[in-house]
Order: C-alpha cells, then sequence, then structure tokens
C-alpha cells in the first residue's frame, strides 16, 4: 500500500514539474555568454573590455495571448546577480498554454514599489540596489573596464535608477515566446556597450543619460534561437 | 453579593492593566491622519525596544562611535545643539544641521531637501554617508548578526533571530514612530486643560504668529512639510541648492523643508546650514535681511514688520511649544 501511495505520488509530482518552467536570462556579448572578470571582449568603439559585476532587478512577469492576460506572477521581484550564477534562471510555477504567448516584464522596479518603505527578501536595501541620499531603487549595475574610459583606473559604472519624472528609468519589455521548455532571453551587452561608450563612464544617479541607457538596456533583451 | 464583589474585582484589574500597558503610538486630539502606513510595519513592544536600542547602539557606524543619538540627543529634541552643521565620523563636519525628530509619522518626506522617500529608508542615508556613520547596511547587519544580544533582540521582535536589512530598519522606524510631541503648554491652552492658560504676552504672540508664520509653520504641526525659499542669501562656500537636486525643477531652486516650530526653544542653531544662533537672530532675518531671489516664497516678498516688543511676544509663544514630557519621557531614553 505505502509503495503505491509512493509511486502515485512521484508520478504526482513529475506532472507537476512537467507544468513548470523557466526563464532564464543570459547576458551575451556576440555569441558568447558572457564572462564575468577576467574575459576580455573587444569592442569597435571602446577597445578592450572586461565586465566585472551585473545586477538588474526583473519585476512584474506576466504572460499574454491574444492581448488578454493569461498569468501573472504574484510578488514579482528578481533580483539577478552575477556573482550569485543560479540568480540568472528563474523558476515559473506554471506555463501558461497556447501556442503564441507574449512574455512582458519590467526591467527595474515600479514607482509604487519605491516609496513604500523597507522591503525584505530581493528588495532588502542590503543588496546594495538601493540609493540612501535619494531614495529610490537602482534599476541596473553594470560594472567592468575598458580600454577607452578615461576616468583613472579605466573603470565604467553603469548604476541606472531613478522613478520620478522627468528621470524615470524603469523599462518594460515584451518578447513573444513559443510553447516548448524554458524561455531563454539573451541580453546583447555588446549593443548596450556600443551606446554607453560613446557616454559617461559613470552614472550614479537619476538624469537624462540613466533614463537614455535604461530604453537602450530594454532593447537588448532578445529571445535565444535554440 | 459574591459575585457582584468578583465582578467589581475584574473590571479594577482589566482598568489597571490596559492603564499599565505603555502607549505605543497615538493621535493627538484634532490632528491629522498619519502619513505613516502601520499596516506594513504593525507596532510591537519589542520592536519599538530593539529599534530604541538600536538609536542609541554606536554599532551602526564603521568604527563603533557614533549613534543616532549622537547628533539626535532626546534632551535636545532630538537634534544637535551648539552645531551649525553636524559632525559624524572621523570628527568629519556635514553639509547640513540635523534636524529634530518628532512626529515623523505624519511626515512624507525627510531630509531638508526631502531626498528620501519613507520613513524606514531614513537611517539609511546617515548609516551610509562617509561623513556621519561610515558604513553600509549589510556590514551593520553582520555587525549585529555577530552579537547575541541583537539575536534575541530580534527573536523578542519577530519570532525568530534572523537578522535582515529590512528588519533593522523597520525596528528604527518603530521606535521613531513613538516619539510624539504633544504636550506642550500649547497643546494644553487650545486643548483647554483647566488651570493652563496663555499670558497676555503669549497671546499677544500666538496672534502675530498666525499673521506672519501660520501660512508655512502651520498648525497643529507647525509646518506644511513642504519646501520653501524663506529667503536665506546662499553660503558661498557651501553653495548647497536645496530641493531643486532632487526634483530638477527650477521652481524648487533654494528651497528646503519647512520644519516644525515644535520645540524650537531647544533646537538652536537654526536653518539647514545652523547660521542663526538663537531665536531672535531668526526673527531678525524675516524682518531685516530677506535675499529676494526667483523662488522666494510669496509670503516673504513683502517686508514683515515687527517692532521689538512684537519679536519679544512671538518668541514668548514660540517658547509654549516646548514640550518638556516629550524630551524628558523615559520611554524615549537610553536603555542598557
Amino acid at each position: 500500500m505505502k509503495k503505491i501511495i509512493f509511486s502515485i505520488l512521484v508520478a504526482f509530482s513529475s506532472f507537476m514539474m512537467s507544468g513548470q518552467v523557466a526563464i532564464v536570462f543570459r547576458p551575451m556579448y556576440g555569441k558568447q555568454a558572457v564572462k564575468w572578470h577576467d574575459t576580455v571582449y573587444a569592442s569597435h568603439q571602446a577597445g578592450l573590455i572586461k565586465f566585472e559585476k551585473m545586477k538588474l532587478y526583473i519585476s512584474a512577469i506576466t504572460f499574454f495571448e491574444d492581448d488578454k492576460m493569461t498569468w501573472s506572477e504574484a510578488d514579482s521581484f528578481h533580483l539577478l546577480d552575477s556573482e550569485i550564477p543560479g540568480s540568472f534562471r528563474l523558476q515559473m510555477p506554471f506555463l501558461p498554454v497556447g501556442r503564441k504567448k507574449t512574455l512582458r516584464f519590467n526591467i527595474g522596479i515600479d514607482s509604487l514599489t519605491n516609496v513604500s518603505g523597507a522591503m525584505g527578501g530581493d528588495l532588502d536595501p542590503i543588496n546594495g540596489m538601493y540609493w540612501a541620499w535619494h531614495s529610490g531603487y537602482i534599476n541596473l549595475k553594470l560594472e567592468g573596464t575598458c580600454s577607452a574610459c578615461t576616468s583613472p583606473k579605466r573603470e565604467f559604472q553603469f548604476h541606472l535608477g531613478g522613478y520620478q519624472w522627468p528621470f524615470n528609468t524603469l523599462q518594460s519589455s515584451e518578447l513573444q515566446v513559443s510553447n516548448s521548455g524554458d524561455i531563454e532571453i539573451g541580453i546583447d551587452l555588446e549593443s548596450f556597450f556600443n551606446v554607453a561608450a560613446s557616454g559617461r563612464d559613470h552614472i550614479m544617479s537619476p538624469c537624462p543619460e540613466a533614463v537614455k541607457l535604461s530604453e537602450t538596456f530594454r532593447d537588448c533583451f532578445f529571445i535565444e534561437k535554440k | 453579593m459574591r459575585v457582584k464583589t468578583w465582578i467589581t474585582c475584574f473590571a479594577l484589574m482589566i482598568f489597571v492593566s490596559a492603564s499599565t500597558i505603555p502607549r505605543l503610538f497615538y493621535v493627538p486630539d484634532n490632528w491629522p491622519k498619519p502619513a505613516y502606513d502601520f499596516i506594513k510595519n504593525p507596532l510591537s513592544a519589542e520592536k519599538v525596544r530593539l529599534g530604541r536600542i538600536l538609536f542609541y547602539d554606536p554599532v551602526l557606524s564603521r568604527n563603533n562611535m557614533i549613534s543616532c543619538a549622537s547628533c539626535h540627543s532626546p534632551y535636545n529634541a532630538f537634534t544637535h545643539i551648539d552645531h551649525t552643521l553636524s559632525h559624524g565620523i572621523d570628527d568629519r563636519i556635514g553639509t547640513r544641521n540635523s534636524p529634530a525628530l518628532m512626529n515623523l509619522a505624519w511626515y512624507r518626506t525627510f531630509m531638508w531637501d526631502g531626498a528620501v522617500n519613507h520613513l524606514d529608508m531614513q537611517a539609511l542615508a546617515p548609516i551610509s554617508h562617509p561623513d556621519e556613520m561610515g558604513s553600509s547596511l549589510d556590514s551593520v547587519v553582520v555587525r549585529l548578526k555577530a552579537r547575541k544580544r541583537y539575536r534575541s533582540l530580534f527573536h523578542d521582535a519577530f519570532g525568530d533571530s534572523a537578522v535582515t536589512g529590512e528588519r533593522t530598519l523597520k525596528s528604527i522606524s518603530q521606535f521613531m514612530l513613538t516619539l510624539i510631541s504633544a504636550g506642550s503648554k500649547y497643546d494644553k491652552v487650545v486643548n483647554n486643560v483647566a488651570g493652563i492658560s496663555f499670558t497676555e504676552k503669549e497671546k499677544r504672540g500666538y496672534v502675530i504668529y498666525k499673521k506672519h508664520c501660520a501660512s508655512c509653520h502651520t498648525e497643529p504641526l507647525f509646518t506644511t512639510n513642504g519646501f520653501e525659499n524663506n529667503g536665506l542669501k546662499p553660503d558661498s562656500l557651501l553653495k548647497d541648492p536645496g530641493r531643486i537636486r532632487i526634483s530638477h525643477r527650477k521652481s524648487d531652486s533654494l528651497k528646503f523643508k519647512v520644519p516644525t516650530l515644535r520645540n524650537c526653544e531647544l533646537t538652536a542653531p537654526y536653518m539647514h546650514d545652523g547660521r542663526y544662533r538663537n531665536l531672535q537672530m531668526v526673527l531678525f532675518h524675516y524682518t531685516d535681511a530677506i535675499h529676494n531671489s526667483p523662488t522666494l516664497a510669496r509670503q516673504l516678498r513683502e517686508k514683515m514688520e515687527l517692532s521689538e516688543e512684537d519679536k519679544g511676544a512671538l518668541i514668548a509663544f514660540l517658547k509654549t511649544l516646548t514640550d518638556e514630557e516629550f524630551v524628558k519621557d523615559p520611554a524615549y531614553s537610553f536603555l542598557k
């Protein structure tokens, strides 16, 4: 009897698993997945680049079918951190059926959450993604070095944030996804860097450049072909 | 007879226990609804206690020397007396005068320029500023985790001993929310407490206050909590642009938070850069030293005429806003 119950449980749980899907984000440089710290990438605009750190918020994950919302994640706030490789894989408990789906998500944190006080988990200010002297979440941190940077240590630091007019850096991305398996999303850092390299090496407050770069960054998300 | 005695005893017990439970928070009569959302951070005696201990503990600073109370002493209505600009870690001097802390549940923005958008996030700023506590929330959490006392305090407050940034900030908020100043002579007079009334001089001062001060320093909080340019000549060394740094609106140039007048007798020096040592200098500023600029508050565009007698009466009224019960409340003091 116990065996039967056990096998039913196993069958049931594997059935449940089959309903799951992961959304996997992969920072790319050209055709290569970005490796942090040591790998050197060549850029026409910025010379030789090394990426040291990337942290970003993905939030409000929602699926649509024919413009109708079919599923949205509750408390949908995810901090992706290059120091925690597993954080780029977001396990969703449910895969909406249907052939053609639209996945929509925010890159960054919405304004209401920005003014709602202290929060925990991925939103805990302990994660270094909150500006203490100009309240608000940092939506993206991308740091490294490049030979064309003019700063003393050839460093670049793009900290994009700001939730208030006129410097709202929250962006929303919409991608068409097919029905099968995990959803793999590339983030094209080469294109981002080619734009970013033409401006300042350091952006660390809400400003026009941060808004512009957040738009550039939004356009770097693409569905990877399998 | 017996039953009646029991009922009386029971009622008496309830009355006694209810009156000995400390009141953590209340809305004074005729005050507006607080801005703070207590549903997201419900007050409890244990969390307030944790926040109170954190408030006085230099563990928040990099070198274990500076606590919140270093610049916000209870005896001065939680500000830093005698320092125009507050000093922090390694005796470094900041660029602004530390504000007095009271009635914070009614405020929506914090700091002289409104840089902080929520009470929970306020403590982050001094913790991380290189001239104040020179630390960071994540290193504070590491230091708290290493102390047995805090693990047990967090356990009492939250049901388990996990120390997180969120819990640390919310506990400090809880203590700050309990800092209510509504027990001054002024409050007793307006609430018709028997046997307390304004003197003739104070009465006259109240009339002058209503005419010249009340539109920005509005009752009952004695501030609109808005931002105004009150005609201070910009300091050529500090070059502090005020609210515009945060809002990026030209119309906010040289505007600073309107501070409350409550307890102002105790909170010298005055203004965002602490340039005035006493209330007489403040009144001289308003009558004779207004610096004109495009964003100057419209109420100050016409010269304010006050005789020496008027000024004396106004200061007498301002002193009725001093709340001795508040500054000496044992519930707010250092807890060993």
